[in-house]
């Protein structure tokens, strides 16, 4: 398992604990079984799946896996290429 | 003889793609990621200077360095073939930037791009230089 630090609404968080308590569980293990429900349904699966397909696509192809390699920068960059033989 | 799907990818079209606020990046990873991008991809030593040099100028040595391993890697995955210039290319980008009056903008690089095009047959050319839109060239279709 990996440790993740999430910000929730304060509502919302109030109301897990609540179940949690219920339940006599730890507020951790009543967001994932939330996290489970949530991932296995259908839409939010297929999504999960295309997304992860589209992953093993871009991993597997040099040139795909370029799509903003470096990130934020300039917003003129590439209509001011020619820039580079001025003084 | 080079595939008619071949395609010549400008210095404007990688920079457009790799730097996620340009104002062409969605364009650009729209082709990038469309079948037409799946076919021979091109680009030559001068292209890799110029787009080098404008990274190194915007976003420092690390990303430019970063942008050369890259192109290196897909050649040996051979998704890109980096087309070498030597001095007849040049005489020839030479004579056809005489067609063309100064002053304007078009570089020693955009016409050794048409040159190089014209010799390996790549009918495509991807760039959002407007320049080339000037350059009368026969079977030269431009991406986007």
């Amino acid at each position: 398992m990996k440790r993740l630090q999430v910000y929730l609404p304060e509502e919302l968080l109030y109301d897990l604990r609540l179940y949690a308590k219920s339940r006599n569980i730890p507020l951790a293990e009543t967001l994932r079984q939330a996290g489970k429900e949530f991932s296995h349904k259908p839409i939010i699966k297929r999504t999960i799946n295309r997304m992860k397909a589209k992953k093993k696509m871009v991993e597997k192809d040099p040139i795909l896996a370029m799509a903003g390699m470096l990130g934020p920068g300039p917003t003129d960059a590439s209509i001011t290429v020619d820039d580079i033989y001025d003084d | 003889m080079i595939d008619h799907k071949s395609v010549f990818i400008d210095s404007s079209a990688w920079i457009s793609y790799i730097v996620t606020t340009d104002i062409n990046h969605n364009k650009a990873t729209n082709i990038f990621f469309s079948q037409q991008l799946k076919s021979a991809l091109f680009i030559s030593i001068f292209i890799i200077s110029e787009t080098i040099t404008k990274i190194r100028k915007t976003l420092g040595q690390k990303s430019a360095t970063m942008l050369y391993r890259q192109f290196l890697k897909a050649e040996r995955k051979k998704r890109l073939t980096i087309l070498s210039i030597d001095r007849k290319i040049i005489e020839e980008a030479i004579l056809l930037l005489q067609k063309y009056p100064t002053p304007n903008t078009f570089s020693l690089t955009d016409a050794t791009n048409i040159i190089l095009m014209q010799k390996y047959n790549i009918p495509v050319l991807f760039s959002f230089d407007r320049d080339f839109k000037r350059f009368k060239a026969r079977h030269l279709s431009i991406l986007p």
